[in-house]
């Protein structure tokens, strides 16, 4: 019973983690407290999901950074469950983030001046909205040997009854 | 050619037998899976640079070697979780290993699936205006998001499961 309530502990810590960082992400981009997130990129600004969305993802990533550093301490040991449920929240974030990173790209590149019809070789420049797809299939690929590999610790330190 | 006939110089016939099977197995998935791609976006020759396919006026490019690669994943797949349910395997470190790998393969090239559903679905609602106050139609590639994601959730918890059963399997002294 003691080991549910020192996990619950560490989840409602990830929690707060989330709302604080929020708060100051919000100081930071809007100078004030806001219901959405308006990130101002060049000469636009994004408006993100309501709070609670943001939150909630931040909590995510929190948690996972805690539980990963727990059971790295632990040399995973203890029952990693809530790791893998937070691997699993935060291998899905990522199939966000990959899908929003390639809505918001341009596929074809900016043309650099001067226009196509000017030259004969144009310089096309490729645009990201976050960085390249390829680095977020590699983070998501590492989340997911990640995960593997906390399982089967888990697993393998499971006392068998 | 060499280091083949080397290697069949140093095993037993019977291994040496075993694996020529795996081999031309392994050969065969991968000119079904080449076959299965071409017959399945009606191309002429698999020379070609993309296969192109048409949904809602819209041209969407892969090269024939990304859907091959795609198939040969799904039916090793298959041929492993078949394996792993068979007794003689279930004590093969290497059967299980390559199971879960394969079973990653699918959650990573399941997200793109998710990211190209995700990506046409932001872009649809804003094409396919009907004329009306507040009446637009919503149009996915594929299906909602929310019942792929729901998919992945299960394939990811599938993972879990399945490694550690593995974990407890290959666990010391057990």
């Amino acid at each position: 019973m003691k080991r549910y309530i020192k996990e619950i502990v560490w989840i409602v810590i990830s929690i707060f983690l989330g709302i604080a960082s929020y708060i100051i992400i919000s100081y930071y981009l809007n100078g004030k407290i806001a219901p959405q997130l308006e990130i101002p990129v060049k000469e636009t600004v994004f408006i993100t999901y309501p709070d609670i969305e943001i939150v909630t993802y931040i909590s995510i990533l929190t948690g996972f950074l805690i539980f990963s550093i727990r059971a790295f301490i632990n040399k995973f040991i203890n029952n990693n469950y809530v790791l893998l449920i937070y691997n699993l929240l935060f291998i899905l974030l990522m199939t966000k983030i990959y899908s929003l990173n390639e809505m918001y790209s341009v596929e074809e590149g900016w043309t650099i001046y001067p226009p196509l019809s000017g030259v004969q070789d144009a310089k096309v420049e490729g645009y990201s909205f976050i960085t390249s797809s390829n680095y977020i299939i590699v983070l998501q690929a590492i989340l997911i040997l990640f995960l593997i590999y906390t399982a089967y610790k888990t697993g393998k330190n499971k006392k068998l009854s | 050619m060499a280091p083949f006939f080397i290697y069949c110089s140093t095993v037993n016939n019977h291994t040496m037998l075993r694996h020529i099977k795996k081999i031309v197995r392994f050969c065969f998935i991968i000119l079904l899976a080449l076959r299965f791609s071409n017959y399945l976006f009606d191309q002429q020759s698999l020379s070609t640079k993309t296969i192109v396919i048409d949904i809602h006026d819209t041209n969407y490019s892969y090269t024939p070697l990304h859907c091959t690669f795609t198939i040969i994943i799904v039916v090793l797949f298959l041929s492993y979780y078949s394996k792993i349910t068979n007794q003689l395997y279930r004590n093969n470190k290497a059967v299980n290993y390559t199971f879960l790998i394969l079973l990653a393969f699918i959650v990573v090239g399941y997200s793109q699936l998710m990211m190209l559903n995700y990506a046409t679905y932001s872009i649809f609602p804003t094409t396919c205006v009907i004329p009306g106050p507040d009446d637009y139609r919503e149009s996915y590639l594929i299906t909602n998001p929310v019942y792929m994601a729901m998919v992945q959730v299960f394939l990811i918890s599938f993972l879990i499961y399945n490694a550690i059963k593995v974990g407890v399997k290959f666990k010391k002294g057990a």
